[in-house]
């Protein structure tokens, strides 16, 4: 028998991918997304914006496709899922639901090109926030609403929506746990896998349910404080105006600060606070030191900005604040700026891009928790040169962290920096000037997207200019940075795809 | 007093023979007949070959009739076990030994206590603890506190250039007449002395001192030392003394710790956040010199074998080192430690013996220590209501001469040193430092 026949054979006996439950979930997963879309088409109906007929035939699309994958592929799914399979799973679940997520905008006519719908979708559900849209006040609003549910949804994860619903998968859903949010070291909130993440999706929820409300009473607009609330809870960044946030009050943009500073916290601390947990929240290393840094690097900006304003004013340091809130917690969001903008303020904020929110929240980045590890790996490091024969181990919130953890972040830390050289590469072959060029990339890995950072190094903050092939660099940093980049890399090794054995 | 011990080599048997002395009915149940047939050649006691977690065994050493039930087994669960099935079988009071100093909580003691487990004890953690507190009282070799503070004992070593040198007790009270202390008991040349008002003190005397804890700095001068502070520490062995003398001292201290074992080294590492492990072998000298054992304060040696422990603080005091802890298990090794140089011996049976024999003297004894170096007891008791005591006063109570002193007497709030027109009241309570063999008359004066 020769070795194809023996393959082909394999495939229908005993594939070794489980193809049935890929489609399954898969379908699932659009059945979801098309019933997500409710929102959407009925704040288009409301406001007649003339988007309801191609967002209703987006849905309807999405729905057939759901159900046909659901109830006909995917149909006698074996609940059984490997290792291996996890993170294909992963990652072609991450490449259908963007894609499928870009028709409302084609249908709409919002955009014409498929770059620019699939881009706008991309950064929507990994929760980047780079648009390729402009005169936001023009384009209907069931579209805005469209953007943001992408971003609420990709925020959390698609695939926890599925371990939620599917109690079958086992073991199964801890694997695909761990390649979506993957390495986070998370302390589970409850033993079963399923009701740990509709714990999460509680709090989640909370979260943007309760600044909804602040926003709405507030005095803004329906869609705005639905969008806001949505974008700043995934930490995505989508905003409803070409102006980004200036247009909200004082208040509004108060609640906002806060929110993007609670989003970039790991959720289960958040869920420790609202259940009054505090002496676990006290005693977790990497919340403490987010806020600290958060609060230092917002005095560095007000400082800066004061000394180069002549004169301190409260608004400086609000806006300092809002300003580093946004960068750390991966939202993106933009206001009116001060007029000078110091240097400092700048390489700050490049730097903060790449350090990101905490581990186990919705934000991007390299994450605190890794950090912290790799600078008590490198303090150990230095000790072991004092004292060769000194046992050290690198601890964070009292629990060591296995050498292979410690080398596993340091490939990720590589890889990351590698995305964003070649991210930053492509760019400057398309004609941006190298700061430009590492700003951007650093700001679609990071799943940060418009960053005002990149707007004072004189680019435009619209990345419609952007030509195809930079676009589809930027989703590729994009969904790298969304999956923490294993995913994404592994199942482009030849290795991964040699049959076992 | 019937007294069944579960007990092993380490703790049990000592404890069973000291407390022979004293003449409790003891049983011992051990499931290894060979080692209780040895014990019970040297030793009149009684002995049960078994499991102690069996009913039935315990039900042939009698548990029914018996007042204490000590389960001091190096493993424990079995102790825990062994006290819980204990109490059930009509065991009025049940002591485990432990390891795991988290269960020393109070919420944990409750709970133990409503499964049948009495006291807890933990060698170990009383160990570091009098490491930690040696350390800070660098010229005391042995210290401890009586009524919460209120009164301490300590063993100093008489040096050379002591002002009291060749000068008798009486002397020394008219002196220094503010000085308020009661010298209860000399060690001089392997011999216990309890001192009266003629003894002369000599150089190298090792006196058991008892005094007001503010008066302590007053007679460490006089003894001619003075406490220095210890910022370097440096400990050998990682078992769980050094465990957990490292966990109490080391947000105050810079504490090296060696360890031989591998594994050990990584266990302490995840546990110990401001200590530097080292791996690597206590005796090899240079090694602890690369580390910087002559720039320690103090060098504390807490390996499981005593001969390591003793040759290593001897080196270590050839560097310079002031302060030198040594464990010692073999009782034997003691004297001859002392003798040698070493001026601090930790010894776990001795600690443990002393933590439990509060549970056993008669009368109304609230705490005791047995004091290393001789076989004498120091003991805290509350004077009863119709005791001898309270009739007359201490001149006149005939406590067995030579043998028992009375250290100190607290009085509420208030501490006082006894003079022979001293007359004690009902709840007074007096420490007492007395030879075994007078321990039983003298608990019958004041009960």
């Amino acid at each position: 028998m020769s070795t194809s026949q023996h393959k082909q054979k394999a495939f229908f006996r005993r594939p070794t991918f489980n193809f049935r439950l890929a489609f399954r979930l898969l379908g699932m997963l659009l059945v979801i997304m098309a019933s997500s879309m409710v929102l959407p088409v009925s704040v288009s109906l409301y406001y007649s914006d003339g988007s309801q007929f191609g967002l209703v035939a987006a849905a309807l699309v999405i729905l057939a496709v759901g159900l046909f994958l659901r109830n006909f592929l995917g149909v006698g799914a074996t609940f059984e899922l490997h290792e291996k399979e996890s993170f294909w799973f992963t990652a072609i679940i991450w490449l259908v639901i963007p894609l499928m997520g870009a028709l409302p905008y084609l249908f709409t006519s919002t955009v014409t090109s498929f770059t620019d719908a699939a881009f706008e979708s991309f950064s929507g559900f990994t929760t980047t926030g780079s648009s390729v849209l402009t005169g936001l006040e023009g384009k209907p609003q069931g579209l805005l609403v469209w953007r943001s549910v992408s971003q609420w949804i990709g925020g959390m994860g698609l695939i926890l929506f599925v371990v939620a619903i599917l109690h079958r998968l086992n073991e199964g859903s801890a694997r695909l746990y761990e390649a979506e949010f993957s390495g986070t070291l998370q302390r589970r909130l409850h033993p079963r896998m399923a009701r740990n993440v509709v714990l999460m999706w509680a709090v989640y929820s909370g979260l943007t349910l309760a600044l909804f409300l602040l926003l709405y009473f507030g005095g803004n607009s329906f869609v705005d404080s639905l969008c806001t609330a949505m974008s700043t809870v995934s930490t995505g960044g989508f905003m409803t105006h070409d102006a980004g946030l200036a247009g909200f009050s004082d208040f509004s943009m108060g609640c906002i600060t806060l929110f993007m500073i609670l989003s970039g916290v790991n959720l289960a601390v958040l869920f420790c606070i609202f259940t009054g947990r505090w002496r676990q929240v006290r005693a977790d290393e990497e919340f403490v030191r987010y806020l600290i840094v958060l609060l230092v690097a917002a005095l560095l900006c007000t400082v800066s900005f004061s000394i180069a304003q002549g004169h301190l004013q409260w608004r400086t340091a609000a806006f300092s604040l809002f300003h580093i809130a946004s960068t750390m917690s991966t939202c993106g969001f933009y206001t009116a700026s001060p007029s000078v903008w110091p240097m400092v303020v700048s390489v700050v904020t490049f730097l903060l891009i790449f350090l990101g929110a905490s581990a186990g929240s919705t934000g991007g980045g390299l994450k605190f928790k890794r950090i912290m590890i790799l600078a008590r790996y490198v303090r150990n490091y230095f000790v072991t040169m004092i004292h060769p024969r000194a046992v050290l181990s690198v601890k964070v919130n009292g629990t060591v962290i296995s050498n292979s953890y410690v080398t596993r972040i340091f490939s990720y830390v590589f890889l990351y920096l590698l995305f964003v050289a070649l991210g930053a590469f492509v760019l400057t072959i398309c004609g941006y000037d190298i700061p430009n060029a590492f700003c951007m990339a650093a700001a679609n890995i990071s799943n940060l997207g418009p960053s005002p950072v990149i707007n004072n190094l004189g680019a435009s903050l619209d990345y419609v200019s952007l030509l195809p092939v930079a676009k589809w660099t930027m989703m590729v940093l994009m969904l790298a940075g969304r999956l923490e980049i294993f995913a994404i890399v592994s199942i482009v090794l030849p290795a991964y795809w040699r049959p076992r054995n | 007093m019937n007294i069944i011990i579960a007990g092993d080599g380490e703790v049990g048997f000592y404890l069973a023979k000291s407390l022979t002395l004293l003449n409790y009915n003891i049983t011992v149940v051990h499931p290894n007949s060979e080692l209780l047939g040895r014990l019970e050649k040297e030793t009149d006691l009684l002995t049960i070959v078994g499991d102690s977690t069996s009913p039935k065994v315990l039900e042939e050493a009698n548990v029914q009739d018996c007042d204490l039930f000590l389960s001091v087994l190096h493993d424990e669960p079995i102790n825990l076990m062994t006290c819980i099935l204990a109490k059930k079988l009509k065991a009025k009071k049940t002591v485990a030994r432990i390891t795991n100093a988290e269960l020393l909580s109070p919420k944990h003691r409750e709970m133990f206590r409503d499964l049948g487990v009495d006291e807890l004890v933990c060698p170990e953690r009383i160990a570091a603890k009098e490491i930690t507190n040696l350390l800070n009282h660098t010229v005391a070799t042995e210290f401890f506190d009586f009524s919460g503070g209120l009164l301490t004992m300590y063993l100093i070593r008489l040096e050379e250039e002591s002002p009291v040198k060749g000068k008798s007790v009486k002397e020394l009270s008219q002196i220094y007449s503010t000085l308020q202390v009661r010298i209860v008991a000399i060690l001089r040349h392997g011999e216990t002395i309890i001192p009266h008002s003629d003894t002369v003190f000599e150089a190298g005397d090792m006196a058991y001192i008892i005094s007001k804890a503010n008066q302590m700095d007053t007679v460490k001068k006089l003894a001619g030392g003075a406490d220095f502070e210890i910022k370097n520490l440096m400990i050998a062995g990682g078992g769980r003394i050094g465990r957990y003398a490292a966990l109490t001292l080391e947000n105050e201290k810079r504490i090296t710790l060696v360890e031989q074992d591998r594994k050990r080294c990584e266990d302490l590492s995840a546990l110990l956040s401001n200590t530097l492990i080292i791996n690597g072998d206590a005796t090899d000298i240079e090694l602890l010199k690369e580390e910087g054992l002559t720039n320690t304060d103090a060098f504390i040696a807490v390996t499981d074998s005593s001969e390591t422990n003793v040759l290593t603080c001897l080196h270590a005091r050839r560097f310079g080192i002031r302060k030198t802890i040594a464990l010692v298990e073999n009782t034997g090794f003691i004297n001859i430690s002392q003798d040698i140089g070493i001026d601090t011996i930790i010894n776990k049976k001795l600690i443990t013996a002393s933590y439990i024999a509060r549970f056993i003297v008669k009368g109304a004894a609230v705490s005791s220590k047995w004091l290393s170096g001789t076989n004498a007891e120091l003991i805290e008791f509350v004077v009863g209501r119709h005791a001898t005591a309270t009739r007359v006063t201490i001149g006149e109570l005939r406590l067995p001469d030579g043998q028992a002193t009375i250290g100190g007497i607290i009085r509420g709030r208030e501490t006082l040193l006894p003079t022979r027109d001293t007359q004690l009241r009902e709840m007074d309570k007096v420490i007492v430092f007395a030879l075994p063999n007078a321990m039983d008359k003298v608990a019958k004066l004041f009960d």
